[in-house]
Order: structure tokens, then sequence, then C-alpha cells
């Protein structure tokens, strides 16, 4: 044997056993000798294989690199055929494309021409499969036809591998009919063909794929199991690593998905969990295969569905820090996604990445303290949804564009509960209702039961935002109505639906508007029938892992009972108390979950209330036990948020005093007048050393009150009388507005210019109206509490303000305004 | 107490400085030092002006135990009032010399508050700095003073770099806390030297006596800090508790004017004195 066919020899062994880049420098090394262009050719050949064979991107950018220099030496160097120049010439476009960033499709298309007319099918193949993310839509639909028809011309064992991996750009095809119609083809011929070559798992492969994306919601458990892992490792181990990769990143993403598909098909919520953990476990593998390839669609896609799963995990995770993680797990995966996201065209992809990290972002923005942060944030996640909406339209899908839109008109509610100005504030509730009904407009027009659901309910609840600023009875009855009706309709589509969320949501939104409009009307079978609502949401809350939801449903259940018991004249005493009972044990239980939570405001407000249930039955030690709680879950507020700590202690002490006003105002009514005077002029008293202006008004008040009861219980008949009216007199003047139904958004008007102190007594007298019907009294002190909330966002906003203006200039700061007054300077 | 009639004074001596206290860190002792050193300089015969530029922690009025103020420093900056309705005369009740007039701050949480809005509004602070250098010019020319001294807000306030920019002397007070001087380094390299370009003087305040056991102990750290920070040491105080204890009560150089800590401050005063 001659030296050359040994060194040949070398070569095919060194190929054979995937050595290539040994095969390469050998057949350079043999060129030197033989100056045969074909060893040349045939070492790039060996070259690129070699660097797709690394399991490492920036190894591999280096390989693409070195390969393209070394083309360049060897076009000035070697003596090639035009063919073979032209081939390496595709050669060297395809790995410019790769380092690209992103990957340059014009390059891609370049290089997959010549090497159609080279005859290079395989490799066109190949690279037409990467191709298609970064192509547009149009673009894209062009590439992957041809691509199966290459295919088609492949030997029986290639074909069906590379049916299945053009499988992987089509799921990120936009036109879903299109994309269906092309997956339906390939699942069929994949099928038939797997069935000739004896290869069961690529058949089962194409029937999960076939299934998942064709009927994507009646996915068997059965098709799935057909499709293990091992499966996937038998198919893969003939590929070079990148292609190893990309298809194993893509058979997890498509086992995840299916798995995801079957926990949301699932009742039973510690199963369903499960299985998204494990559909999320998927992606997450998924994930650390594609990171290793350019393959950047797929990788955004793994991506994307990790984050979701995340975010999917964490609604149901009863575990409070647990979740908080979750939501953050799922907020770095969709950052991630939408970084990615720009280096391609998958707009759809890019659409929910957005659209999810907004959600995630705003369950964070939660936790965020400062009311000022909180609103920029909130801003930003409704950009990001526009964003979301934006992209979805782009590529006409709905489904999308439904969530997008509903989720920017629920931010835009949180937003208007966050702004501090009137107009503002009404504003955003608009935005709110208009973007509710575009979205429930777009799932109408989908297939998407539980999307329709949500966005009934999200409309529901921008009705009743939107019902808060608004002024007349007409108008709020209306929307109230509007409310009422999505409400059922929700109720109605979450019947046919599973998701824990989304079903206690629809009960959630149809108990409020049952209620509110109860309450307006004064309509006691709608308080029966809100009643009747919650307990089903308090139910399907303690399915989720939403607690202070949970709580929430708890706490308006509680208040229903009240409004309940005071509205229907009919009931009999004793059943009234056992309302009163059934009020203060859901209060309770509320109170409880909230402090787990260490939501210490809830908790302060669910004991105010027992409080005035307390007041209402005229106990007025058990009244003065639950405001001593009320003081104690506020200093925690003011532990844990300094700022506040002012106006919560100002809030307390109001709570302990009126208690004791409240008692006294009783006394007078049963005619014991020094007794009055002589608790007055104690609470007096107990005020001061306050320096808070409304608490020394108030000392004030209970002063004056005082002396003058002291005067009704003289016997000097003329100072008597005029002292008894008036004290009627002040007992009116102190409560004028509580009685208004506009009260709180007429407040809104005045309420940004007056100080929060100033308001904090009215906020609190109204169950002071001893003599109003019950009825009145219950109205009153729903207001109270809608304006002790807003008073709080008022105050702590002011605080925040306060907080950002301390804040020191920066050297840049001092830079820059050293600079504008040099000439002032410069004048002396 | 009556507000200063300033009109009719002959100038005495041909001096006239501004010096700001300032600081890295908040209670370095900025406001202590300024007090008691207007005092020893009124004591002498100087005519000063104190104003109190500290408008995030006003305390000149308590440490002067004042009831009550018609005009405060706002009013002025705010043009609520002229310069000389705020300077209040406290030279009869501290037997001056020379003049002794001092601006108050109202430390109330409203003023405070309304004070740190405006605190990155540049417009109101250029024209702070108008009304500052226009003052300044009336003090020295027609009232005849001879020192003003600024109390400031330590660190980056704009308050504090519109009295700076005004200084003759700027002065930076630190103890010794290894926080405050890479922290007071930083403030020079990167305000008073590149923005300011202005070069101050430094005062080390609240020295441990542990530290200062012999003459050479002084010295050592004058050189050590000046090499450290690249300025000029003017002063070093020791830290002493009878300082402590005496505070908010009456001004300690006027208690105890033989205490080691009144003669450090007079050494202070002299520097001033000598200066040109
Ligand atoms: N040399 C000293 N020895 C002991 N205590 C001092 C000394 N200088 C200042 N102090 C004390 O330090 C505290 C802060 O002083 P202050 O003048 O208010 O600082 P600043 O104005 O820089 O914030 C005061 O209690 C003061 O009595
Ligand atoms: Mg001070």
């Amino acid at each position: 044997m001659t030296d050359a066919s040994m060194e040949l020899r070398r070569i095919t062994i060194l190929e054979r056993n995937a050595e290539y880049h040994d095969a390469a420098e050998q057949c350079f090394l043999v060129y030197q000798q033989t100056q045969d262009s074909d060893l040349a050719l045939r070492g790039f050949r060996n070259l690129n294989s070699s660097i797709w064979r690394s399991n490492n991107l920036a190894e591999m950018r280096t390989g693409l690199s070195d390969l393209i220099s070394r083309i360049r030496k060897a076009k000035e160097t070697m003596k090639f055929e035009k063919d073979q120049l032209a081939y390496l010439e595709a050669v060297a476009l395809e790995a410019e494309g790769w380092l690209a960033e992103p990957p340059d499709s014009e390059k891609f298309i370049q290089a997959t021409e010549c090497f159609i007319k080279l005859g290079e099918l395989e490799h066109a193949l190949n690279l037409i499969t990467s191709l298609i993310a970064y192509l547009n839509p149009d673009k894209q639909i062009h590439w992957a036809q041809h691509g199966i028809e290459i295919a088609t011309t492949l030997s029986p064992e290639k074909k069906d591998t590379y049916y299945l991996l053009l499988v992987e750009p089509l799921l990120l095809y936009e036109d879903v009919e299109t994309k269906e119609a092309l997956l339906k083809e390939i699942y069929n011929r994949t099928k038939a063909l797997s069935q000739i070559n004896n290869r069961d798992h690529l058949g089962n492969i194409a029937v999960l794929t076939g299934l998942d994306l064709i009927q994507p919601y009646r996915i068997q458990e059965v098709e799935i199991h057909s499709i293990r892992q091992d499966n996937v490792h038998e198919l893969v181990r003939s590929l070079d690593k990148t292609t190893h990769n990309r298809i194993q990143g893509m058979l997890l993403n498509l086992l995840g998905t299916s798995h995801y598909r079957m926990a949301e098909a699932e009742a039973i919520t510690d199963i369903r969990q499960e299985l998204f953990k494990k559909a999320k476990d998927y992606f997450l593998q998924s994930v650390s295969m594609l990171e290793r390839t350019s393959a950047y669609g797929e990788l955004l896609r793994a991506y994307t569905l990790a984050g979701e799963g995340f975010l999917s995990i964490a609604e149901l995770e009863h575990d409070f820090n647990q979740r908080n993680e979750y939501y953050q797990l799922g907020e770095m995966h969709l950052q991630k996604s939408r970084s990615i996201g720009g280096f391609t065209r998958l707009l759809q992809l890019r659409a929910r990445a957005a659209i999810n990290l907004g959600v995630a972002l705003e369950r964070l923005s939660w936790f965020e303290l400062s009311l000022e942060r909180r609103k920029k944030k909130l801003i930003e996640i409704y950009e990001l949804q526009i964003e979301g909406r934006d992209f979805a339209q782009q590529t006409k899908s709905l489904q999308e564009a439904g969530y997008a839109t509903m989720y920017a008109s629920e931010v835009s509610g949180f937003l208007s509960d966050l702004e501090t100005r009137s107009n503002q504030k009404r504003d955003w509730a608009i935005k709110q209702q208009k973007l509710s009904r575009t979205s429930l407009a777009l799932f109408q027009k989908t297939l998407d039961k539980k999307g329709l659901v949500a966005a009934l309910s999200s409309a529901a609840f921008a009705c009743s935002k939107l019902a808060d600023l608004t002024p007349t009875f007409e108008e709020k009855k209306a929307l109230f109505e509007d409310m009422f009706l999505y409400g059922e309709l929700a109720i109605e589509g979450a019947q046919k639906i599973i998701d824990p969320v989304i079903t206690a949501n629809a009960y959630q939104q149809a108990g409020n508007a049952a209620q509110r409009l109860g309450i307006l009307c004064g309509d006691g079978e709608l308080l029966k029938k809100a009643i009747e609502l919650y307990d089903y949401a308090v139910q399907a809350w303690s399915k989720t892992g939403e607690r202070n939801k949970h709580a929430n449903a708890l706490t308006q259940l509680a208040d229903t009972f009240l409004y309940f018991s005071s509205l229907d004249f009919t009931v009999k005493e004793t059943t009234r108390k056992h309302y009163l009972m059934q009020s203060e044990r859901l209060h309770q239980k509320a109170a409880n979950i909230y402090s787990n939570l260490f939501f210490f405001h809830d908790e302060g407000e669910n004991y105010w209330r027992i409080g005035q249930i307390h007041l209402l039955k005229e106990d007025y030690h058990g009244a003065q036990e639950y405001f001593d709680k009320v003081q104690k879950s506020f200093d925690k507020v003011a532990e844990l948020i300094p700022s506040l700590a002012e106006i919560y202690s100002v809030f307390s002490t109001f709570g302990t005093t009126f208690v004791g006003l409240v008692d006294g105002l009783s006394i007078i009514k049963r005619g014991n007048y020094s007794h009055a005077s002589k608790l007055f002029k104690e609470l007096a008293s107990s005020l001061n050393r306050e320096t808070d202006r409304s608490l020394r008004q108030l000392r004030q008040l209970l002063t004056a009150l005082s002396s003058i009861a002291i005067f009704a219980s003289t016997n000097d008949s003329k100072e008597n009388k005029k002292a008894k009216t008036e004290l009627e007199r002040m007992i009116v003047k102190l409560t004028p507005d509580a009685y208004d139904q506009q009260l709180p958004y007429s407040l809104h008007k005045t309420i940004h210019r007056l100080q929060i102190f100033l308001i904090a007594p009215k906020l609190f007298f109204p169950p002071l109206l001893l003599d109003l019907p019950l009825k009145e009294k219950m109205i009153a002190m729903t207001q109270t509490r809608h304006l002790v909330r807003m008073a709080l966002n008022m105050y702590q906003a002011t605080a925040d303000q306060r907080e950002s203006v301390v804040k020191a200039p920066t050297e840049d700061v001092i830079r820059n305004y050293v600079a504008r007054i040099s000439s002032i300077i410069a004048e002396r | 107490m009556s507000n200063a009639s300033v009109g009719d004074w002959n100038p005495n001596r041909n001096k006239n400085r501004a010096i700001t206290i300032h600081s890295f860190k908040g209670g370095t002792g900025k406001s202590n030092l300024s007090a008691n050193m207007a005092l020893i300089l009124a004591e002498r015969g100087w005519n000063v002006v104190l104003l109190d530029f500290d408008f995030r922690a006003p305390s000149l009025n308590a440490l002067f135990q004042m009831n009550s103020i018609k005009y405060w420093i706002n009013d002025w900056l705010a043009q609520r009032c002229e310069l000389n309705e705020v300077l209040v005369d406290l030279s009869d009740r501290y037997q001056t010399m020379g003049k002794f007039l001092v601006g108050f701050t109202n430390p109330s949480g409203k003023a405070i508050n309304e004070m740190t809005m405006h605190s990155l509004d540049e417009e109101w602070q250029a024209r702070v700095l108008q009304l500052v250098l226009d003052g300044k010019d009336l003090l020295f020319e027609q009232y005849g003073i001879n020192f003003q001294i600024f109390d400031t807000s330590p660190g980056f306030a704009m308050s504090s770099i519109n009295a700076i920019l005004a200084a003759d002397d700027p002065i930076l007070v630190i103890k010794m806390d290894h926080l405050d001087i890479v922290g007071t380094y930083h403030l020079i390299k990167g305000v008073y030297d590149q923005t300011l370009g202005k070069k101050p003087e430094l005062v080390v305040n609240k020295v441990p006596c542990s530290m200062l056991q012999n003459p050479e102990d002084y010295k050592r750290l004058k050189s050590e800090l000046s090499l450290k920070l690249g300025i000029e040491i003017i002063g070093i105080i020791p830290c002493f508790c009878e300082v402590m204890e005496n505070m908010g009560r009456h001004l300690f150089v006027k208690k105890h004017p033989d205490h080691e800590f009144s003669q450090s401050i007079s050494r202070l005063a002299e520097h001033f004195e000598k200066g040109n």
C-alpha cells in the first residue's frame, strides 16, 4: 500500500469515529503532498462537522471564525474547481451568518440556495431547519415547504428524521392554519415512514406532535406516556452534537408542553401542581440543552415555557415565600426570553414573553411597599402588556392579544387605585373599562374558554372600579348591573373549564357584583345571592395558593352577613344576632390569615370591623377590646413601613378614642349627662400629649362636649335646655357627609388638597350616627372603609414623595448645577 | 432681643471672611463648632453673623434656646422678608464686644418638608445663591460684618453647595472614623476639587483622648491626615465628655471659658483672625 492510500485509510477511520477535527488536519496534511483539491474540500467538510460536534457555544463560535479565516486563506493558497469554490464560499457564508448577532438570515438564504444548486441537499435541509426562526412569516412558510420537498428526496431512514427536524421550525410558525396543515402532512408522512423503517419511537413522536399541535386541548395521557425519554435518546444518538441538542431541546419542550396541558386539564389541585412541576422541569432541561446551540427560536420557546411554568406553579403554591420565589424564577426566565426574542422574528412567542413577564412583575409588585415605586412598576407592566398586544396583533394571534389586553386592563385598574389625582384616577378606570371590553371581544372570537372566563371576570372588575368613581345613583346602578351580568356569565363559563384561580375569581367577581348592587339598591335578595357566591369563592380560593384572596373573600362574606342582617327588617332579633356572630367569626378567620401573611393592615381592618359589630350590639367593652387589637395590628404596620408610622398611630388612637366617644353619646341618649361629661373629660385628657392636629381637634371636641354635658345635667332648666340643643346640634355637625351616597367621589376631589389628619375624624365618625336606621349605618360603614383605604393611599403617596425629594443630589447633579450658576459667580 | 438694626455700624477692623462649616457625615460637631467659634470671635470684638444653613436638621434654634422667632431664614429665602429682619442680635445676651447676630432656620416638620421639596430644584437653588451672595456683600460692605459663618447640612446637599460657593474659607469637619475619612476624601476630590474648584481646610473633631497623649501625637495625626486627604489641617479638637453633657443648655465656651475645648476653639478662631 502506498503512503497516500495509508493516509486515506487513516482519514476514513477518523471520520468513522467522528473525530472530525483530526480527520480535517490529516486531509490538509495529505493535500500538501498530493495537491488534490478533493482532499482539501474533504478537510473543510470535516472541519465544519467538527464545529457542530461541540457542546459549547463559545467554542463553536471560535471554531466558526477559524473556519472562515482558513477558507479565506485556502482560496488564495490552494487550487479549487469552480463548484468546489462555490461550496466553500457557501460554507463560509453560513458560518458568517451564525456569527452575526442576531444570526443573519440573508446569508443563510444565499448559502442554502447555493447548497441546493450544488446538490448538497442534506446540508441545505439542515440549514433550512434553522433558518426559519429568523424569517418573516411569509418567507417562513415558503422555506418550510421547500424543506419538505427536499426531505422527500432523501433515503427513507433519513427522511423521517428530517421530517421531524422540520417540525421544530414549524412549531414556531405564526399562522395557525398553515402551520396545522403542514404539521398534519409531516405527521402523516412520518408515521407511515416509521412503520416502514421500523422506528416506533419516531412514530410516537409524530403522534405526539400531531396531537399536541393539531388538537391542543384534547391530548390524551396515553399518547404522552408512549413517548419516553429513551426514545428521544435513541433518535438523537446518531446525530451531531448541535443537532442532538436542538432535537433534544425541542422534544423536551414538547414533553413539557404535554405535561403542562395535562396539568391544565387536571381537577385535583395537588396532581395539577405535580404536573406543572414536571412540565417545568422538562422546560428547564430543554433550556440547558438549547443554551449550547444557537437555535434561538427554540431557546426562546423553552425560556418562555419555563417562565410560564413557574407562574402556574406559583399560583398554586401555598407557602408564601416559596410562592414569591417561583414568581421571581418566572420573572428571570421571561426576562431571558425577552432578551433572546430580539434575535428572532417570532412575534407570537415574543408577545407571550412580554405578557407573562408583565404578569410575573405584577404579582411581585404587591411586595413593593413604596406606592411611588409600585406605580412606576405598574406603568412598566402596562407598557409590557401593550408591547405584547402589538406583537400579537401583528401575527393576528387573537388569543395572545386577548390576554395582553385583559392584563393591561387590570393593571389600569390598579393604577387607578394608586393615582391620587381624581381626573387621572377616572382616566385609568375608563381605560380599564375600554380595554376589558376589547379583550372580551377578542376572546369571543377564539376557542379559548378559559381566556373568555378570565376576561368576563376582568370586565366585571372594571365595572366595579368605574362605579366607585361614578357619582350618580343611576350610573352606578347600571355599572353594577353590567358587572353582575359579566359575573354570572363568568360562572357559567367556569363550569366548563378547570382552573382553580380563574374559577375562584369568577365567583369572587359575581359575589362582589351582587353585594355592591344589593347594598346600593337595598335589595336583600341580592345580598343573599352574594352570600351564596362568596361562599363558593371562599372554597375556590382555598384550593389555590392565593391566601390573601382567600382572606379577602372571607372578609367580604363576613361583611355581607352584616349588611344582610341590617337590610332585612323581617329577620328576628335572634337571627340577626346569629348573623352578627357569623360575621365576627369570619372576620376573625380572615384576620388570622392576614396575620400569617404579614398583611397587618388587613388584619387590623378585620378587627376594626369586629369592633364595629360590638358597637352595633352596644357592647362597648367588647368593642374596646377589639380596638386594642386594631392598635396592635397598626403598630405592626408602622414597624414594617416606617413612613406610615405616624398615620397609623393617629389612626389607632382615633379608633380607641372614638369607641369611648360613642359610648358617651349613648350615655347621653340615656339621659345620664354627668356620667357622659366625666367620660368625655377623661378621654380629652388622654389626648393631652398628642401633637397631631386632628387629635388635638378631637380633644377640643371632647372638652367642649364634656362642658356642655355638664350644663345639660344642671338643674337650671333654661341652661339645661340650651345645652341639650347644643349637644344635638354638635352631634349632627360631626357627621355631615356620612349620609351622602356620593361621598367617596366628592371626597376624592378634595382629598388631595386636605391634610389626611383633617379627614381622619370624619373617617371614624359614620358609626356615630346612633339614631340612623341600621341600614344607613351599614352604608356609612362601607363608605368609611373606602375612605380609610383612599386616605391611606393619599398619605403614603405624599410620604413617598417626601422620601424621594430628600434624596441627595449626585455629583453629576452638582456639576450641572455649578455649570448653570457659573455666570452668577463670574459676574461678581 | 430685637431684630438687628445693622445700619449704622462702622467696620472696626478691616476683615471680611465668609466661612462654611461642612462635613461628609452628620454629627461631626459642625453646629457646636460654628456656634462656639462665632461667639468667641464676637467676644473678641469682631462683628459676626452666624447662619443656620442646615435645612434638613436645623439646630441653632435649639442650641441658642430661642423661643420666639419672627422671621426665619426660610422666610428670607422664600423672599417673604429681608435678610436683616432674620438676624437676631444676641450681643446683649452674651455681652460680646463685637456684634453677634444669628439667623435661625425653622426646625418644624412642615418647614423642613418645604425646604426639602426644593432640594433638587435648580432654579430655586440658583435664586438662593443670588440671595446669599447679595447678602454677603450687604453685610460686609454696608453693615461692617467681619465674619459670616454658615453652619451647613452634611454631605451632598444643594444648600451646602451654595454656602460653599459663597465661602472664602470652606472648612470641613471630620471625626476619627474610617467611613468619615473615606467619605471626606471623595467629597474633596469629587465636589470641592473637580466641581467647585475650592480647597477646603480641615478640622478634626472628637478625637479620642487616647490618641492624643503627648504633643507628638498631634503632629503625627496632622501629617498623617493631611497626607491622606491632601488638604491642610487647621485644628485638632479632642473629644470631651463635658461638651456632650452640656450641649443644649448653653454655649460651652461661655460657661467654661477655660476648658481645654474652649481653648481649642479659641485657637481655631485665631487662625481666622490671622488669615487674610
Ligand atoms: N469635641 C467634642 N467632644 C465631645 N462632644 C462633641 C464634640 N464636638 C461635638 N460634640 C457633640 O457631638 C454631637 C453632634 O454635634 P453637632 O454639632 O450637632 O454636629 P453636626 O452639626 O455636625 O451634626 C453633639 O451632641 C455635640 O455635643
Ligand atoms: Mg448641625
